[in-house]
C-alpha cells in the first residue's frame, strides 16, 4: 500500500513527527505524477528556492512539471526549500535534500532546474545545492554531477549566480524547453563531457551558458561581457509563445495536503502586459500580451476544476481585467459554476470603476478588502512612470467599492521614483485621506451595516530593474527612503488609516543583486556561507552580512545601482528581451518631459521591437480592438 | 439523506491534519461528483463531519465519516466511485446510505469506545503480559492531565479502560473510552503502565495506531453503520 520510498526517506520518516508542517516534505498528493526511478531513462528534479506553500502556489513550476513528465521516458520530480528545522534534520542525519516523488537526493539527478523568481532567493538556491549534496560552483561539478539549469522572471539578469548555474534558459519554457532537454541528455546519454556538453547547449536558442563568456571591468565599472571564443553567439534570445491558445497548459494540477499560499485552480487568461509602467521589469520582458480565447478557458476551467476538485477558481495575469473578453469570461464563468458552489476570484485588480464593477459580479462572498496599486501620490509623478492612472480615477473606483459593501482598502506606492518631490509624499498622504473620508461617507448615509472604514497605506522602495527604462536611474539612498517613510509617518497619522513598509534596507540589497553584475556571485557566496538562506523571510535576513561582503569584496555599491550613462555597457546586454534599448531609453526620457506612451493595442505602435512591424502576427488582432472600443 | 462511511487513513497518510484530511475528502468528493450537500449562507461548504480527529503522526483502521446528501445514492457505489478519487492512504472501507437522517446523533456524539493498538518497545514489549494484567487488576489508575490556564487535575482512568490484549510479539490492544464522556489517550495508557514499571520506555505518537471506534449500546460495542446505531434516534 505505501509507495516505495528510498532509503534516505525511510531513515528520517519517523522523525518528521518532530518537524513543523511535516506535509511539506512527504508528497503523496493528489495528481502527483510518480514513476519508476529504474526504469526511467532521464530524471530532473525542478526546485523552487522557497518552502513548499510558496513553491507549490506558483503556476510556472506547475507547467513545467506537467509539461515534461508527458514524456514517457523521463521524469520530473519537486523539490522546495526546507524550513530551518528541516535543514537541521537533514544535517543530523547526513541525508541530502531529496525530490519529494522518489525521494532521492539531488546528487541523483541527471539535471535540476531551478526557478527565479526574486532576487532574494538566491542564497537559497546554493543553500539547496548544498544540502542536496552537488556542488554549489559550476566548475566543481563532475561528470557524475546533474547539470544545474535556471529559469524565471528575474533570469533577466543572471549574471549575480552566473558561476553557480550551467545554464540558463531564457524565455517561456513552453516554447524551446523541452527540446534544450531533449538535446541535453541525449548528449549525457552518448557520454560527452561536461564542457563540450555545455558548448553544444550554447548554441540552441534561449541558453545562456556563463562560463562560457568572460566579465570585463575597468576598476568598478562593468565594460562588457565577451564571449570565451569567436564561436559562441554574442546575443540569447528570449523564448516566447506565439500563440497562448496552441502552448501547453496542463489541467490535472497537485492538489497539496496543507493550505498553501494560493490555494485554488488557476487559469492564465492572458500572458504579458502592454500597459507600459515603466518602472515594471514583467510589463516589458513578457511582451507582447496574449490572451487565450473564451472558449479555452472555459475549457481549461471546467478540465482543471474537476480534476482537482477546488472550489475556487482564479483568474490569473499581469492585468487580468485586461483582457479583451473579460466580460464575457467572467459572465459565462459564474453562469457555469454558479450552482456547483465553486468562487471565482480576480487577484489584480487595476484601478477604475470597471475593475470593481467585475469583482463585484464575481464575488458572491463579499470580501473585506480591495487592494489598489496607484504606485505614486500625484498626477505628475505617475504620468512619469507611465502609471496611466489619476486621482480621479481613484477616488471613482474606491467610491463604487465602499458603495458594494468593501470596507477596508489597501493602496500599495513605490517611495524613491525618479523626480519624486514631497508633493508626490505628500500626495499620498492626501490620497488615503481622502479615500478615507470618502469610505466614511458613505458609510454614514448608507442604511446597511458596514463595518469601519480602513485604510491601509503600503509603501515599497523603487528598485531601478533591467529591461526597463529606470534601468539607468541611480536607486534613493538608505537615508532618503527612511526620511520619506517618516514624513508619510507624520502625514498619516489619523485614526482609520495603517501605514505600514517594506524594509528599505532590505529593497537595497533587492537593488543590488537585480542590478549586479557577477562580481556580486562573491558576495552572494559569502552571505550563503555565514548561514543566510530564506532571506524572503523576516526572520532570516542579516543585513549586514551583505554590506559585510561588499567590503570584504571591495564592491562599490554606487558602482552597481549608481547613475549609468546610455552608452555604457549594462551586465545583461548580452540577453534580447524583445524591447530594444532605444526604446527604453526613449521611454526614460520621455519620463523626464512625464510624457506618457499608451498601450499599443489601442493605439499607435510605440515601436518597443517586440513585434517587427505594427499588426504582426504577434499583435491582438485588429477585431479584438474593435471589440474593445464598443 | 445521508451516506455514513467507514475509512482508513493510512500510515504514509499519517503526517496530515485532521482539517486536512477533511479537506481532502471535500476535493475528493467534487473530483467525483457525488451528490454531497452544502452548506448555506456565504461561504457554502460540503456538509461532511468526521469521527474524533487522529492526532498528526497516527494512523487510523476504523474511522468515520458521514455527507449529507441532495440525492440517494447506493453505498456500494458511493465506496467505488469515492475511493478512485482519493490519494492513496485514504480509502473508504464500507458505505451505508441512510434515507432519512433526521434525529440521528452526529458520529462524534455518538462514538464512545476506541481500540488502540501499540507498538510496544523495551520493557513493555519484553513483559508486556504481565504488565497488562497489572495494569487491568488495578482499581484506580491515576493520570495527571495538564489543563489550560488551570492547575493540572489528576485523573482516574482506569473505569474508563476496558480490555487490555496482546496482539502480537510487539503488539498489544487496548479497548478505551473516547470522546465527551471520558476519553483516554494512549500515551495516558504508556504512563500508566510506566508507574507500574518504571523501565517502560516513552512511546511516540508513532508507536500507537487508532484500529477502530466503536458505539458501546450498553450489552456490546457495535459499528455505527449497524441497524441497532441507527434505530435509535
Amino acid at each position: 500500500m505505501v509507495l516505495f520510498l528510498a532509503e534516505v526517506f525511510s531513515q528520517i520518516d519517523d522523525y518528521l513527527i518532530n518537524i513543523d508542517s511535516p506535509e511539506r516534505y512527504i508528497g503523496q498528493e493528489w495528481n502527483q505524477i510518480f514513476k519508476d526511478w529504474d526504469r526511467t531513462d532521464y530524471r530532473i528534479c525542478i526546485g523552487f528556492p522557497d518552502i513548499y506553500e510558496i513553491g507549490m502556489s506558483h503556476l510556472g513550476l506547475k507547467i513545467i512539471y506537467h509539461m515534461l513528465n508527458e514524456e514517457d521516458d523521463l521524469l520530473c520530480e519537486r523539490v522546495f526549500a526546507p524550513w530551518t528545522d528541516m535543514e537541521q534534520l537533514l544535517k543530523e542525519k547526513d541525508i541530502g535534500l531529496f525530490s519529494l516523488e522518489n525521494k532521492r537526493e539531488l546528487k541523483d539527478f541527471d539535471l535540476l532546474g531551478f526557478t527565479l523568481q526574486y532576487e532574494m532567493s538566491y542564497t537559497t538556491i546554493l543553500n539547496m545545492l548544498s544540502l542536496g549534496k552537488v556542488p554549489v560552483y559550476s566548475s566543481e561539478r563532475s561528470k557524475a554531477d546533474p547539470f544545474v539549469m535556471a529559469g524565471g522572471s528575474t533570469v533577466f539578469n543572471p549574471e549575480p549566480i552566473a558561476p553557480f548555474i550551467d545554464f540558463f534558459y531564457i524565455g517561456e519554457a513552453e516554447e524551446n524547453l523541452f527540446n534544450v532537454i531533449n538535446s541535453l541528455k541525449n548528449w549525457q546519454e552518448k557520454g560527452f563531457n561536461r564542457d563540450v556538453i555545455l558548448e553544444k547547449l550554447s548554441q540552441l536558442s534561449g541558453v545562456y551558458v556563463p562560463s562560457l563568456y568572460e566579465a570585463q571591468y575597468d576598476e568598478q565599472k562593468f565594460i562588457g561581457l565577451k564571449p570565451i571564443n569567436d564561436d559562441i553567439k554574442t546575443e540569447i534570445n528570449r523564448q516566447r509563445v506565439k500563440d497562448l491558445n496552441n502552448a501547453y497548459c496542463p489541467t490535472d494540477y497537485i492538489v497539496p495536503y496543507m493550505d498553501i499560499v494560493h490555494n485554488r485552480a488557476v487559469i492564465e487568461v492572458s500572458r504579458g502586459c502592454q500597459r507600459g509602467c515603466r518602472f515594471c521589469a514583467a510589463g516589458m520582458t513578457y511582451r507582447p500580451a496574449r490572451e487565450r480565447s473564451v472558449e479555452k478557458i472555459i475549457e481549461l476551467a471546467d478540465q482543471t476544476l474537476a480534476s482537482t476538485g477546488y472550489d475556487e477558481l482564479a483568474l490569473a495575469s499581469l492585468s487580468t481585467v485586461d483582457h479583451t473578453k473579460i466580460k464575457e469570461i467572467l459572465d459565462q464563468l459564474t453562469k457555469r459554476y454558479h450552482s456547483s458552489n465553486i468562487s471565482i476570484s480576480l487577484p489584480s485588480l487595476r484601478v477604475d470603476e470597471f475593475s470593481v464593477e467585475m469583482a463585484k459580479n464575481v464575488q458572491k462572498i463579499r470580501r473585506s478588502g480591495l487592494t489598489f496599486a496607484p504606485e505614486a501620490g500625484t498626477d505628475k509623478l505617475r504620468q512619469r512612470i507611465n502609471k496611466g492612472i489619476k486621482e480621479e480615477d481613484l477616488y471613482k473606483s474606491v467610491k463604487a467599492a465602499f458603495s458594494y459593501g468593501w470596507h477596508r482598502i489597501k493602496l500599495y506606492f513605490m517611495l524613491g521614483l525618479p523626480g519624486e518631490t514631497e508633493e508626490d509624499l505628500l500626495g499620498i498622504a492626501n490620497m488615503a485621506k481622502k479615500v478615507l473620508e470618502i469610505g466614511q461617507e458613505i458609510r454614514k448615509n448608507t442604511d446597511r451595516r458596514m463595518k469601519k472604514i480602513e485604510v491601509q497605506v503600503n509603501v515599497t522602495t523603487f528598485i531601478p530593474k533591467p529591461f526597463t527604462p529606470f534601468q539607468w536611474v541611480k536607486m534613493a539612498s538608505l537615508s532618503e527612503i527612511k526620511d520619506k517613510i517618516n514624513f508619510l509617518q507624520k502625514h498619516l497619522r489619523k485614526k482609520g488609516i495603517n501605514f505600514d513598509w517594506n524594509d528599505p534596507e532590505v529593497s537595497r540589497l533587492e537593488g543590488l543583486v537585480a542590478r549586479g553584475d557577477r562580481r556580486m556571485s562573491d558576495v552572494i557566496y559569502h552571505v550563503w556561507k555565514q548561514g543566510s538562506r530564506l532571506e524572503g523571510w523576516n526572520e532570516h535576513i542579516y543585513p549586514e552580512r551583505w554590506f559585510e561582503a561588499l567590503g570584504k569584496y571591495n564592491i562599490e555599491i554606487e558602482s552597481i545601482i549608481g547613475e549609468k550613462s546610455s552608452d555604457q555597457p549594462l551586465p545583461w546586454d548580452h540577453l534580447v528581451a524583445g524591447v530594444n534599448r532605444t526604446f527604453l531609453y526613449e521611454e526614460y526620457k520621455k519620463s523626464l518631459l512625464s510624457e506618457e506612451t499608451p498601450d499599443c493595442r489601442w493605439n499607435y505602435c510605440s515601436d518597443c521591437g517586440v513585434c517587427y512591424k505594427p499588426y504582426s502576427d504577434l499583435c491582438l488582432e485588429s477585431s479584438q480592438v474593435i471589440d474593445n472600443v464598443n | 439523506m445521508l451516506i455514513r462511511a467507514k475509512f482508513a487513513r493510512d500510515y504514509n497518510l499519517r503526517y496530515i491534519s485532521h482539517l486536512e484530511i477533511m479537506d481532502t475528502f471535500r476535493k475528493g468528493i467534487r473530483r467525483a461528483g457525488l451528490p454531497g450537500a452544502y452548506s448555506q449562507g456565504f461561504n457554502p461548504t460540503l456538509n461532511l463531519s468526521l469521527s474524533q480527529p487522529l492526532p498528526v503522526g497516527m494512523a487510523g483502521g476504523g474511522e468515520y465519516l458521514d455527507l449529507e446528501l441532495t440525492k440517494p445514492i447506493n453505498g456500494e457505489s458511493f465506496k467505488a466511485r469515492l475511493n478512485s478519487f482519493l490519494p492513496e492512504g485514504l480509502k473508504i472501507l464500507a458505505a451505508r446510505y441512510i434515507p432519512d437522517h433526521s434525529g440521528l446523533k452526529s458520529l462524534q456524539a455518538l462514538l464512545n469506545r476506541a481500540e488502540y493498538h501499540i507498538r510496544a518497545r523495551g520493557k513493555l514489549k519484553q513483559q508486556k503480559k504481565e504488565l497488562i494484567e497489572d495494569l487491568m487488576a488495578k482499581d484506580k489508575i491515576i493520570v495527571i492531565r495538564k489543563r489550560r490556564n488551570k492547575s493540572d487535575r489528576e485523573y482516574d482512568i482506569r473505569p474508563l479502560i476496558f480490555d487490555a490484549k496482546v496482539l502480537a510479539e510487539y503488539k498489544i490492544s487496548f479497548l478505551v473510552s473516547t470522546g465527551s464522556s471520558g476519553n483516554v489517550r494512549p500515551e495516558e495508557i504508556i504512563k500508566a503502565l510506566q508507574s507500574l514499571e518504571s523501565d517502560v520506555p516513552d512511546h511516540s505518537v508513532l508507536d500507537f495506531y487508532r484500529s477502530e471506534l466503536f458505539v458501546d449500546m450498553g450489552d456490546k460495542i457495535i459499528s455505527p453503520l449497524k441497524d441497532q446505531v441507527l434505530e435509535e434516534r
